[in-house]
């Protein structure tokens, strides 16, 4: 049995220890109550933390932005500057070339002649690489257009062929177009797009092969009621381009290897325009190529079919004969260019009055009658533009509110003829001027006026 | 030591041994304590070390034979009062195989003081679990007796081989054998 002094001890310490236990308790309790504390400031300021590294990140995005538009405006501004700068060297290039035509047509000289045919021959390069340049710069600012005109295949075909016959003729290579026979000739499209496809792709084709052949694929492939994919390949025997570089010659500025720009030259922008032009209008482009083999240039580019008669009659073939009687307004504010036309025009005994800008001819306009107005849409002062609105005017003092206008543009754009004619102008001509087809616009005009 | 140790294992002697024997190895060890235990306190590892002495002396039983009886007693407590640690267990082996990852992680929440032995375990074969116990208070003969209540508890035949690797009890290689079903 035990003892009750035994039990009364137990009990004793039974209760201290509960009285230590509960001590220990609230201890732990006041503890924890400070801990929870010390949590919540934590919690606090980690959330200013937060807030504070939030701030921190958006001004730096914002600082991101900024930059960004920074950068994006410094290109447009490059881009710019390119388009510019092109636009400026190509206008005395223009005289160039205009008045080197001028030597060869009518130059005795036989050695005259072969100066102004390699003057000729080096001004056209240059004009290539101006127009690469243009046309990369219209491609990044996102401004190249597309015409769609009828056209026929076969023509756009058979011109690159003359074009390229007589280099290939000169290094000894087989030229061939091998033109599937179920190809459709009639087209809707860009032909001057097409054709610069090919002239970059033959004329690289070309470039690059010194002995063998280079030959032209085409064919037409899902063909349906009004439309198909046209299927063309340039193949040739040529250097090749080494398999990792395949991609890299599609990249802007950049060739198969820096000993290409040496030994060939080129800008290395024309992969690049050639890609885009295809992509742009929804077809796609491959290469293959080996090494010392040659390569494969291929591009499908959907096309829509065209009606026979949709297409213009070919231009009448130019009449012989004087154009002598015509009364001509130049207005060109660029003495270089008003030498050319002097020029070009005396050829057919036209003396044609000049006007160096908009308000000028708005003067002779007042004085005198003429047949037709060559207007240049840009100029100092006032603009081709302008003076044709003053001119439509039939409140301002012009004696012939009607006189046929034909613009004379650097910008080959789609939209140009529309804007012509939204302008109230009857026609127009490109820089470089080509002559035969200013004769035979000036020919219609004076046919027009025999009737 | 955690006072749990101390409260339980007074209960125990108040059971097997009497209240007054209880007293008396309270009162006869002298401790700083006084003998006044609460599981949520923490209490000095000698005076445990004394009062299995006092019990010894006055039962004639071993301190070792003692140890593996407490042993044997504090886990029978343990399924009852922590019940929840054992249920997702299906055997021995598998409890014994996570008192490092899981036993010891709960204890150390509820205790953060606690200082726990390490028990290194390996599985030579599927009916075989090793399990070195490893600790400075070298309560080996404890340990032996928690592994007794453990295998008491799931009801297995277990066979339990120990092997010391030191002599004073801080190393100790216990290789349990299942029988084969």
């Amino acid at each position: 049995m035990d003892s009750p002094d035994s039990l009364k001890r137990i009990l004793q310490r039974e209760r201290a220890a509960r009285k230590a236990a509960e001590e220990i308790m609230e201890a732990k309790s006041l503890e924890l109550y400070q801990k929870h504390q010390e949590l919540i400031q934590l919690n606090e300021s980690l959330e200013e933390k937060i807030c504070e590294r939030t701030a921190e990140i958006e001004a730096f995005s914002r600082e991101l932005v900024r930059a960004k538009d920074k950068a994006e405006a410094a290109d447009r501004a490059k881009s710019d500057f390119l388009s510019n700068m092109s636009h400026e060297i190509r206008t005395p290039l223009n005289a160039i070339v205009g008045l080197t035509e001028l030597i060869l047509r009518d130059s005795a000289d036989p050695q005259a002649r072969e100066f102004a045919r390699s003057i000729k021959f080096s001004a056209d390069n240059l004009l290539v690489i101006i127009n690469e340049v243009l046309d990369f710069s219209k491609i990044e600012a996102g401004k190249l257009t597309f015409e769609s005109v009828p056209f026929r295949l076969s023509e756009v075909l058979e011109s690159l062929m003359q074009t390229y016959r007589v280099k290939a003729e000169e290094k000894s290579l087989e030229l061939r177009a091998l033109i599937h026979p179920d190809t459709p000739d009639f087209l809707q499209g860009d032909p001057v797009k097409l054709g610069q496809v090919l002239i970059n792709l033959l004329g690289n084709a070309i470039k690059f092969t010194h002995q063998g052949f280079v030959r032209l694929h085409v064919q037409a492939r899902a063909r349906e009621a009004d439309r198909c994919r046209l299927r063309i390949c340039v193949e040739d025997s040529g250097i090749g381009i080494p398999q990792d570089r395949l991609d890299a010659i599609f990249e802007s500025f950049s060739q198969a290897s820096t000993s290409t720009a040496r030994m060939y030259g080129g800008t290395g922008l024309g992969l690049t325009i050639t890609r885009r032009i295809i992509e742009l209008q929804g077809g796609a482009m491959e290469v293959e190529s080996r090494i010392g083999e040659g390569s494969r240039f291929t591009f499908e580019l959907p096309c829509l079919l065209a009606a026979p008669e949709s297409l213009p009659l070919a231009a009448p073939k130019q009449e012989p004969g004087q154009l002598g009687h015509l009364r001509v307004l130049l207005v060109e504010d660029i003495p270089m260019n008003q030498m050319l036309m002097r020029q070009v025009l005396r050829r057919k005994q036209i003396q044609a009055d000049i006007a160096s800008n908009g308000l000028e001819a708005l003067d002779f306009l007042a004085a005198n009658d003429y047949d037709v107005v060559l207007m240049d849409l840009h100029m100092p002062v006032m603009d081709g533009r302008e003076a044709t609105r003053i001119i439509r005017d039939p409140g301002s003092p012009v004696r012939r509110h009607d006189v046929p206008i034909i613009a004379l543009t650097a910008d080959a754009f789609q939209d140009t003829r529309s804007e012509v004619e939204a302008l109230g102008m009857n026609d127009f001509l490109t820089k470089p001027l080509n002559m035969d087809e200013l004769y035979a616009k000036l020919h219609l005009l004076a046919e027009g006026l025999q009737t | 030591m955690k006072g749990i140790v101390f409260t339980e294992f007074l209960e125990m002697v108040e059971q097997r041994f009497g209240f007054e024997t209880a007293d008396r190895i309270v009162s006869e060890s002298e401790l700083p304590s006084g003998g006044v235990y609460t599981a949520v306190g923490t209490y000095d590892h000698q005076e445990m070390v004394r009062l299995v002495g006092s019990l010894s002396a006055r039962s004639g039983i071993s301190v070792a034979d003692l140890l593996k009886l407490y042993g044997e007693y504090l886990f029978g407590r343990f399924t009852v009062a922590y019940s929840r640690f054992f249920e997702p267990a299906a055997d021995a082996f598998s409890f014994l195989a996570r008192i490092e990852d899981y036993i010891h992680v709960e204890v150390k929440k509820l205790y953060p003081d606690a200082e726990l032995p390490t028990f290194r375990v390996a599985r030579p074969a599927p009916e075989v679990l090793e399990l070195v116990y490893h600790s400075g208070r070298g309560l080996a003969d404890f340990a032996e007796g928690l592994l007794k209540g453990c295998m008491q508890h799931f009801g297995e035949q277990i066979h339990l081989h120990r092997e010391q690797i030191r002599d004073d009890n801080t190393i100790v290689k216990f290789t349990l054998t299942r029988a084969r079903a």
